[in-house]
């Protein structure tokens, strides 16, 4: 159909066409992007006042909206001495040079050309071409003396590594075996009973807001996109992580996933400040909804399925039944941002939070503010419940991970992460807590003791070939070969002989028996 | 493109030795040899891996003129190693060490040492120091964008990067971090946008690839470190050639160098912001090249982080062959003679007796000189006739009634603001000072250090017109010192180096000041006593800091008892920079019609005087006679300059504004003057309601007394601190209440006035014309006006009907409306 469109104008041109002559995705679209589409945009579509009505930011429609060469509407616009027509709009006249390369291409038939390489290929980000120290702490004292001269105090690993990317989404299978975490541009399936990556996807587009695994536990969804530009949603096998699909329409991130509890139905929050709910089996897009006025940051499914929760930057909360698309409560009377929101288990209360510090408690079924519990002091970015619903984990901006009782909402636990915690998981259980923090780290806690067991490190590569690590509090570590041979000990600020304490702590049965709880004797060094 | 027409013989004007130079598209540079290149900075010290400093090459000529060369001169560096040079005066670091800089054009060579420090270092990009700097200069901060109060497209900025603490989250952290992309730098919408390989509202604000690109992905690729509490701040800017005199066309490159409080200088010409006060004489680019176009004298705004500062660009209006024969009274003009010569302006000649006479005392009581005055004035043969009647008039007892109105417009005095008792109590304090010319540094104690009843304490109710610490100061700092604060409440002043912190440490003076009830008078009578409380601290709402009491660019001072005693002591200082050229300014431009400084209560480094000198000179003069506002006044009535004519001269025309003070500025009378001049000169007094009768208007102790004339010529409503709230703006109301009105018709016609007793005691014709020129326009009228009056009144239907006919003209003539 296209070809035919091309044809039909080729005809009309009647110009010959050459290899220079001007196409849409060569010359025309970066044009439109410049002076354009910031307006012009299917985003805008709705926004009359903005867009005009008209979308530039398709071939087919600028194709359609262009109109014959000797008669352009479009061309008119551009050229016209009517400062009230002319567009850009409040802007100077575009420079002759760039008008005629529209005119040229209109004459020459309207191609759409070859879409560039870098809009389509999905952005494995490249390895940074910086490196800079990352500094991991260790509790591991070798005794003095025993690696040189230094003031003996706790080891520190170094890795050339950084900047890391931040890790901006986690998520628990629901058998508690497998943790996904999720970064720019990849996603490091992680097998909790062997303490090492089974897998990284790279074949994502852009950042990776949120990761969820099916209720089956059968799918795994990844959401995320090009800031701006565009969403990217796809769906995972889980049993051999191959694509099954990647479900577009989002114009913006894809902030937050759910599915509903009886696994069917898939729901995204994106930026583009819409909702949409996907059928999971046949990947086909049953409702969008259109009720917030700004970015939507997160999503969450009652326990019936029968409506879903969604917190947005246009500082409310709606309650949605996903049957009709109905509104049945917007929450409001918050003066900033809403960037998280979960529902309690029984369905009975839902937990919003966001860059206004706190956990505000609302009744599901009146829409009344119940409860607000302080903590966090900034902003919280995600918040979730344990199967059970005993117990709530909020992801702050204050470098913490903080428990909260999911009956009373009262505060339990503080877990220092020492950075931005933009990702937080709880385990189904709720023995484990997972979180993503903004120095690229993914840290797990035990709940009930509050005591810190793993530092998971997952860097880019090339291939299936993996770098990663993990780390105890105790030193203990297991890695990748290429992680462990370059990685640099230091103690008290100095450079300490490595092989001696890769002999005592590169014990991956070590760190596995940490990781399941069983508490391990200090690493001892020796000559 | 430049558009450059053929150039054409000049066509010289000869007016009385003074040559009108051409305009020209295009300047052509000395023709006299060049004698000497001038290199600035004198010195070059490059530190870390990207230090740059730009070069600029002035030349000097055997006539006395300077020329840019920068752009014609070869450079060439000794050791590329070390330090390389582009062909447009760039230097940049390449490895440690010392090398020189060869600079040389027109056949003379200049050398310029420069040293090179830490230029392999691997030093991460630095956010305040560098990230801000390019995000102020692509301008993604400013009011109308990301730097407004709500952001834009849901991306904030602090006001001009004023607060890297805050800006650091909002671009790394905010909207869960979708702004950036360390691992892949240029996917970072931070870079997409402004670049526009991305849909922006602002449209294109960086090009790919430049300079200030490559430093935004360092720091991505860096991995965005943040700003710390301890970073240092910009302490100030040097400019090289702070000053320059040019003719239309030339151009100059200024090179603009910033010191921050870790001790490092740097060059920031590219990162600095420009802004000319006056394009039509000088323009800049962002890259800081000048471009003068059009006479006069102008100043190009430069500012970088919070930190600002001017150059002054001189286009004289003409070249004059000889000096200014000018005979100077006093300081006053051997100043504004230097600043003539200079300009090539010319003053007008000297005015007439009689307008002097009428000048003065509008001036100095805002009363019209009577007949017989004058005339006893005009008969007065001595030398120093102009001396003496100058003491004259500063001895009248309108002057306190005068000035006591001024005071009350700059103090708001105000009986719904303080209660009539109040009111009363304020103004009958004021006219007490000036009955007894107390000097202008102990009124200002008084008022700052006032307490007590505001019944009975007048200079208390100036507590009660600012009502909260922050208007206090604002009003304080205003009012005393010239500067105004107000920005620096919500953020750092954007044309200023005033800072938050600045503004809550002036506060903190005025902190502990209480205010409550009192019964004395009765419960119903509204009394407010002023106190002081031992306790209660002014905090920094943004920092949440607890401010000590700190005056503008002066030390944290305290006092147990009260600190307002510090603020007085600091602010009345002789020392003080602000005090003493801040009222110098106000009275000059009370009796000159226009300040040095305009607008008169906006002094700042960034609106500098039109002649520093002489304003420096007037402050010091006033300081060193005890701040006696007498003395300023008679320095400047007598100096030649307040004495000229208020006609142009070719000489002087092209001065449009009359900046340079060559000629007497005219204005409208002020309401008050111009309905006490009516009463004058129709014999009549108003009666205002309330008060007793013969009550004059300037004599109102506030402005809410009933009047329609007064209202309709701009009194001020005396609610805000500002000059500028008393209106002199013509407005049809004015000129139909003075032609069409009945109100004029009312008060000739009365009984009792000037016309109605010249025609009781049959006044013969031709001294009546002479009294009615004079009660009007302080004159005899000439003969021909005369002969004309008499042939208007013989051919009207009366001589009632005549003479009144010819007040009426004159009331409506521009001489009378006008001080001139």
């Amino acid at each position: 159909m296209r070809t035919l469109l091309c044809c039909l104008l080729l005809g009309l041109a009647g110009a010959s066409v050459r290899a220079a002559d001007p196409t849409y995705w060569q010359d025309l679209r970066p044009l439109l992007r410049k002076h354009c589409t910031y307006c012009h945009s299917t985003k805008n579509l709705g926004e009359v006042e903005v867009s005009g009505g008209l979308a530039l930011d398709t071939y087919q429609a600028v194709v359609k909206s262009a109109g014959k060469p000797g008669a352009s509407v479009l061309l008119d616009r551009l050229v016209t001495t009517n400062e009230d027509r002319r567009m850009p709009q409040g802007s100077d006249a575009l420079a002759p040079e760039k008008i005629a390369v529209f005119r040229r291409w209109l004459e020459t038939g309207a191609r759409e050309g070859k879409q560039p390489e870098t809009d389509i290929t999905v952005a494995t980000p490249t390895t940074p071409r910086r490196k800079l120290p990352v500094s991991l702490p260790t509790l591991a004292t070798p005794p003095s003396g025993l690696l040189g001269p230094g003031k003996p105090g706790p080891l520190q690993l170094m890795l050339q590594v950084g900047p890391l990317a931040p890790i901006t989404a986690v998520a628990f299978n629901p058998d508690g075996k497998l943790l996904a975490a999720g970064c720019y541009g990849r996603v490091t399936i992680w097998d909790l009973q062997t303490i090492q990556p089974v897998k990284v996807l790279t074949n994502v587009l852009g950042s990776v807001n949120d990761v969820r695994f099916s209720p089956d536990g059968k799918l795994l969804a990844v959401g995320g996109g090009q800031p701006s530009a565009r969403g990217d949603l796809r769906l995972y096998q889980v049993s051999d992580w191959k694509l099954l699909g990647t479900l577009a329409g989002h114009q913006d991130v894809v902030a937050s996933l759910a599915f509903r509890p009886d696994g069917k139905q898939l729901a995204s929050a994106s930026f583009d400040k819409t909702v949409r709910l996907w059928d999971v089996a046949t990947h086909k897009l049953e409702r969008s909804l259109t009720g917030h006025s700004d970015f939507v940051y997160a999503v969450a499914y009652s326990p019936d399925g029968t409506w879903l929760a969604s917190a947005s930057k246009d500082r409310t909360v709606k309650i949605v039944e996903t049957a009709s698309g109905k509104s049945r409560f917007t929450l409001s009377g918050m003066d900033q941002d809403v960037l998280a929101v979960a529902v309690q288990p029984e369905g009975k209360q839902v937990v919003s939070s966001g860059y206004e510090s706190g956990l505000y408690w609302w009744n599901a079924s009146t829409g009344e503010r119940v409860n607000v519990q302080r903590g966090h002091g900034v902003a919280v970015h995600e918040i979730c419940f344990s199967q059970d619903g005993k117990l709530v984990a909020s992801a702050g901006g204050d470098a913490t991970v903080r428990l909260w009782s999911g009956g009373s909402g009262a505060p339990l636990r503080t877990l220092a992460t020492g950075s931005l915690v933009y990702a937080v998981a709880l385990r189904g259980d709720g023995k484990l807590v997972a979180a993503g923090t903004f120095d690229g780290l993914v840290r797990l806690y035990h709940t009930g003791e509050g005591r810190p067991l793993l530092t998971l490190l997952s860097l880019p590569a090339h291939g299936d070939q993996s770098e990663w690590l993990a780390l105890t509090p105790p030193g203990y570590v297991c890695g990748s070969k290429g992680v462990i041979e370059q990685g640099e000990w230091r103690m008290s600020g100095n450079a300490v002989p490595r092989a001696l304490v890769w002999k005592a702590l590169a014990r991956p049965d070590a760190v596995l028996k940490i990781a399941q709880g069983t508490t391990v004797p200090a690493p001892t060094f020796s000559k | 493109m430049k558009l450059i027409r053929p150039s054409f013989l000049a066509v010289l004007t000869v007016l009385s030795g003074v040559v009108a130079l051409p305009a020209a598209d295009r300047a052509t540079p000395p023709s006299s040899p060049l004698r000497a290149l001038e290199v600035l900075p004198a010195t070059i010290q490059l530190d870390g891996p990207r230090a740059t400093q730009r070069v600029v090459v002035l030349g000097h000529y055997a006539e006395g003129r300077q020329w840019d060369l920068t752009r014609q001169a070869k450079y060439s560096s000794s050791d590329a190693t070390i330090a390389t040079v582009d062909a447009t005066g760039v230097v940049r670091a390449s490895g440690d060490g010392k090398v020189n800089l060869a600079i040389e054009v027109g056949g003379q060579k200049a050398t310029l040492p420069v040293t090179v420090r830490g230029a392999s270092k691997d030093v991460p990009v630095d956010f305040t120091r560098e990230v801000i700097p390019v995000l102020t200069k692509a301008g993604c901060n400013q009011g109308a964008c990301h730097g407004a109060a709500a952001g834009r497209g849901g991306f904030r900025l602090s006001l001009l990067g004023y607060d890297p603490l805050f800006d650091h989250p909002q671009i790394v952290q905010s909207a869960e971090g979708r702004r950036i992309v360390m691992a892949d730098p240029e996917r970072s919408i931070l870079l997409q946008k402004p670049v526009g390989t991305m849909e922006h509202g602002g449209g294109e604000r960086l090009k790919a690839n430049s300079a200030d690109y490559a430093i935004l992905k360092r720091w991505l690729e860096d991995g965005a470190p943040a700003p710390t509490t301890r970073d240092p701040e910009v302490t100030g800017l040097q400019v090289s050639p702070s000053r320059r005199v040019m003719v239309p066309g030339e151009e100059q490159q200024i090179v603009v160098q910033a010191t921050w409080s870790d001790g490092r200088t740097v060059d920031v010409t590219a990162l600095a912001q420009y802004d000319a006060l006056n394009d039509s004489v000088a323009s800049i680019t962002p890259t800081g090249l000048v471009t003068a176009h059009g006479r006069g004298e102008t100043h190009i705004m430069i500012r970088f982080c919070g930190q600002a500062t001017v150059v002054q660009i001189t286009l004289p209006y003409a070249h004059l062959d000889k000096p200014l024969d000018f005979p100077a009274n006093n300081f006053i003009d051997a100043k504004l003679k230097v600043k003539w010569q200079d300009l090539g302006l010319v003053p007008s000649e000297l005015c007439s007796d009689e307008v002097f006479l009428r000048r003065i005392y509008l001036d100095t009581i805002g009363t019209l000189p009577d007949p017989a005055e004058i005339k006893a004035f005009l008969a007065d043969r001595s030398p120093e006739k102009r001396k003496k009647a100058i003491e004259k008039v500063l001895d009248r007892p309108e002057f306190v009634d005068f000035w006591a109105l001024k005071w009350g417009d700059l103090l708001r005095i105000d009986r719904d603001a303080l209660n009539d008792k109040g009111m009363w109590s304020f103004h009958n304090w004021v006219r007490a000072a000036l009955r007894e010319n107390t000097p202008l540094d102990r009124m200002v104690r008084e008022l700052i250090t006032a307490e007590g009843s505001t019944f009975t304490e007048g200079p208390a109710n100036y507590y009660r017109l600012s009502r909260t610490a922050t208007d206090q100061a604002e009003t304080t700092a205003q009012l005393f010192l010239g500067v105004r604060m107000q920005c620096a409440k919500c953020h750092h002043h954007p044309f200023e180096k005033w800072s938050q912190d600045d503004y809550y440490g002036l506060a903190a003076f005025f902190v502990r000041l209480g205010v409550k009830n009192s019964q004395e008078f009765g419960i119903f009578v509204r009394e407010s006593v002023v106190y002081l409380r031992d306790v209660g601290e002014q905090r920094n709402p943004r920092t949440g800091a607890v401010m000590k009491p700190r005056p503008l660019d002066g030390p944290e001072m305290d006092d147990p008892f009260d600190r307002r005693r510090k603020l007085a002591d600091w602010v009345t200082a002789k020392e003080n920079p602000y005090f003493a050229r801040n009222f110098a300014n106000r009275f000059w431009a009370y009796f000159m019609g226009r300040g040095l400084v305009e607008p008169i209560d906006d002094m700042r480094a960034t609106n500098p005087a039109s002649n520093p000198e002489l304003l420096e000179a007037l402050a010091k003069d006033f300081a060193e006679h005890h701040f006696d506002i007498k003395h300023l006044m008679r320095t400047i009535m007598n100096s030649r300059a307040y004495q000229l004519s208020c006609e142009s001269s070719p000489g002087n025309q092209a001065d449009a504004l009359n900046i340079h003070h060559t000629r007497y500025t005219a204005r409208r009378l002020t309401a008050e003057q111009l309905a006490d001049a009516l009463d004058h000169a129709t014999g009549t007094r108003e009666k205002y309601p309330g008060l007793p009768p013969g009550t004059r208007a300037i004599q109102l102790p506030d402005t809410k007394v009933r009047s329609y004339l007064l209202d309709v010529f701009g009194r001020p409503a005396r609610q805000v601190t500002c000059e500028c709230e008393r209106s002199m703006q013509p407005n049809i109301a004015q000129a139909l209440h003075l032609l069409n009105g009945d109100f004029l018709n009312r008060k000739m016609a009365l009984a009792s006035g000037r016309l109605e007793t010249h025609l009781k005691q049959k006044t013969p014709l031709p001294e009546v014309i002479e009294d009615l020129y004079l009660a009007t326009v302080c004159r005899r009228p000439t003969s021909a006006e005369t002969s004309r009056a008499q042939e208007w009144v013989r051919k009207a239907p009366s001589v009632r009907e005549g003479i009144n006919d010819l007040l009426w003209v004159l009331l409506n003539s521009r001489e009378f409306q006008f001080n001139h």
